[in-house]
């Protein structure tokens, strides 16, 4: 990308100084690219960097911009709430007054949130205006079983009273079997009595199997499942913390696999929505066919001239 | 969990009536739940509104508002989240709290099941639950991730599994996937046993919003400027946008071909093109979706007929391209995978030996579900990336936009309710920090 003939030497030398200080920025920058709201240049160093070859410049400022205006509410010209006529205005606590007098927006919220990400990585003592939900919460958790608590039983991720029990992975290949023969449903025995049967937290299949088959000993008709995850694991997926707003939204990535595929980007005509199968030779922009070139052109003439 | 439960009930008795809200972006669905009855749930626009004659609309007013031309629109919540409390808070108070308020509700005896989307910023929920104590006074209150309620339903019914008839349901749902496709994010959410796995929980960020500025702009392109309309852009979109299972082949017939050229399947309109015809606020406050006339759209025809006795909008490509960038974030530029990729990227955080559980246990919901076609393309597009011995189920609920509030409404009259509620004393005893981490632990693995 030009910028501006000014060659950028990538360091990795942090340099304090009171108050602020040099942090090298190499990697792209997840609020920015999530949010190309804030931080323009930023953002658009970091889209240039990912982006096709064939991507220029000015098509890559276009289409973040146009990514940004369709991020955007529709028409919120300021829309004033209604004075309430009447009854007096209650008295609030001074933590709602607060809420309701803030002007923050979503994006404000974030980044300050990623503010407080980045000091409390540098500097673990300090405490979240809001204290986060953090994992490391020893002493308000014994006040709660010690007090008066419907929770007694401390959380802990794997209690030893349940080991990985290996009938239930062979009863869940059954289960995996099971839907290739959706006749045999109406034979299945008796209902559960009780709910949850035993203390997994997934309980084993506990219905008859199906109708034995005479192909079911024969090698080539085996089915291989893959086994069941432990009631362990389970219990860690279930008690795993939740992710921050910005990891849990998905990235194309390309070297996994489904994760946006190997496939090349579609191209459009920017005039009727057709494929875009000429490119502009001025900006870039795709169209279908001559008519929608003429059309084209004569928008490309206006915003960037001959 | 048995002495617990008694200690519980040596306290003060449960509130008697449970006020549900789902607190959407666009809408809020919200009815009360008492032990033996469960009321329809309401639809609320949540939002406060101004029209061209500069009158005021807040949240259900806006059905007495008959000329959407120019409204301008000012929603509390951003991306999923309430951020603005102080329209929250007037939407909140005319429709639960004033006196003459649809819903009436007195906080002081009621629970409030509030949902709200995954991987909120800490600092938003701790103002919700400040809110709610400490302005409402809520007796009790839980808030939980929306997408998980659906797994109170009886989910087999809605995948017409068959099964005997006295066999009995099971709630909640052992594993589900539950696709949300709301007014400002798609997010996929694991659901295990009522629980989210909150680290396969992933987001796509086109939302409802995002296709109704897709439509708008789309049309101020080629037809008329309409960016100031999309509240009308927004009603033409759920009455004539569909999901394509052709895509190239759709896009063939809408194309009208290069200059000179008369393809056929253009002029008769292909079976795609559609009329709309635009309210003009004078005689129709209601946009009509009508099957394509090709003589009307001839210039000699419209000439003929007068100027403008009605004004007609000819959806060609428009129906199928907006609800396509779901499936293909990139024909935008957008890096982000599509609606089966996003899928497969939250099933790939899972062990390998849940995936045929949750593939066979696909629930959509939110207003997006509502496209035609939409649970057929997306279950096609997930079988062509899964192996094949994998039975792929997608299904939808009878209302994919009141889904998660009937789900919320049978888990308040489910023990979980009990369990993960928080009493008023319990906020003010242990402050506001516990509370938050008691609804973020969820039901634990207990």
């Amino acid at each position: 990308m030009n910028n501006f003939g000014v060659i950028e030497v990538a360091s990795t030398k942090t340099r304090n100084a009171p108050g602020w200080a040099y942090v090298p920025d190499n990697a792209p920058n997840p609020s920015a690219t999530a949010f190309p709201t804030s931080r323009k240049n930023r953002a658009a160093r970091n889209t240039a960097a990912l982006g096709l070859s064939d991507l220029s410049a000015r098509q890559d400022a276009k289409v973040r911009k146009d990514l940004e205006a369709l991020d955007k509410e529709p028409s919120t010209r300021d829309v004033a709430i209604p004075a309430r006529s009447g009854k007096a205005q209650a008295k609030h606590t001074p933590n709602v007054r607060k809420i309701l007098q803030s002007q923050k927006t979503f994006a404000n919220h974030l980044d300050d949130y990623i503010a407080f990400q980045a000091v409390a990585r540098d500097n673990p003592q300090a405490t979240a205006p809001w204290a986060p939900p953090a994992p490391a919460a020893t002493a308000n958790n014994l006040k709660r079983s010690t007090s008066s608590s419907h929770k007694a039983k401390p959380k802990t991720p794997a209690p030893p009273a349940a080991p990985p029990k290996p009938e239930v992975a062979q009863q869940d290949i059954d289960m995996s079997d099971a839907p290739h023969h959706p006749t045999d449903e109406p034979h299945l025995a008796a209902p559960l009595t009780s709910y949850p049967p035993d203390t997994t937290l997934l309980p084993a299949y506990a219905r008859a199997p199906p109708r034995p088959h005479p192909g079911d000993a024969d090698p080539l008709l085996v089915s291989r499942a893959v086994p069941f995850p432990t009631d362990a694991e389970l219990r860690a997926l279930v008690a795993a913390p939740p992710l921050t707003y910005l990891e849990a939204r998905a990235t194309v990535d390309h070297g996994v696999v489904g994760a946006g595929g190997p496939y090349p980007e579609r191209k459009f005509c920017e005039v009727c929505g057709y494929w875009g199968r000429v490119k502009c030779g001025k900006c870039g922009g795709r169209v279908c066919a001559l008519d929608c070139l003429e059309t084209h052109r004569e928008e490309c003439l206006r915003r960037y001239g001959l | 969990m048995a002495p617990a439960r008694k200690s519980r009930s040596a306290g003060p008795a449960p509130p008697s009536r449970t006020l549900i809200l789902d607190n959407g972006a666009d809408t809020i669905k919200a009815g009360f739940v008492t032990a033996d009855r469960t009321d329809e749930p309401r639809v609320i626009p949540n939002c406060i509104a101004r029209d061209r004659h500069r009158k005021t609309y807040v949240a259900s007013e806006l059905e007495k508002c008959k000329d959407f031309g120019e409204i301008a629109i000012r929603r509390p919540v951003e991306k999923g989240f309430v951020v603005n409390w102080e329209a929250e808070k007037a939407i909140w108070d005319r429709e639960f709290f004033d006196e003459k308020a649809p819903l009436h509700c007195d906080p002081s005896d009621s629970r409030l099941i509030l949902t709200e989307q995954p991987n909120a910023l800490p600092a938003l929920q701790s103002h919700c639950d400040q809110m709610v104590f400490e302005e409402y006074g809520f007796a009790s209150y839980y808030r939980g991730v929306g997408a998980a309620f659906n797994a109170y339903h009886d989910v087999q019914e809605i995948f017409r599994t068959p099964r005997e008839p006295n066999a009995t349901v099971e709630v909640p749902a052992e594993v589900m996937l539950v696709v949300d496709s709301g007014y400002s994010h798609t997010t996929v959410t694991p659901v295990l046993q009522g629980r989210p796995l909150h680290s396969a929980i992933r987001r796509l960020d086109i939302g409802g919003k995002l296709l109704t500025n897709y439509l708008t702009r789309l049309i101020s392109v080629r037809h008329f400027d309409m960016r100031n309309d999309t509240y009308i852009v927004n009603e033409m979109k759920e009455a004539a946008c569909y999901v394509s299972s052709d895509f190239k082949g759709d896009l063939e017939k809408t194309w009208k071909g290069t200059r000179g050229e008369r393809r056929e399947p253009y002029l008769t309109g292909g079976g795609i093109a559609k009329d709309y015809i635009l309210p003009d606020s004078h005689t129709r406050f209601k946009g009509v979706v009508r099957d394509y006339d090709p003589s009307a759209s001839s210039k000699a025809r419209k000439l003929a007929a007068g100027p403008a006795s009605e004004d007609v909008l000819t959806l060609r490509n428009e129906r199928f391209v907006v609800p396509e960038i779901l499936f293909n974030p990139s024909d935008i530029g957008m890096r982000q995978p599509g609606l089966a990729d996003l899928v497969m990227q939250s099933l790939y955080a899972l062990p390998m030996g849940l995936w045929p559980g949750m593939l066979a246990n696909i629930l959509v919901v939110g207003g997006n579900a509502r496209f035609d076609n939409f649970i057929q393309r997306l279950q096609t597009e997930i079988m062509e990336r899964v192996p094949d011995d994998c039975i792929v189920r997608v299904a939808l609920p009878a209302n994919p936009v009141t889904s998660t509030w009937l789900g919320a409404a049978n888990f308040a009259k489910h023990e979980h309710a009990e369990r993960l509620a928080v009493t008023k004393q319990e906020y003010e005893e242990y402050g506001a920090t516990w509370v938050a981490r008691k609804f973020a632990a969820g039901l634990g693995v207990d």
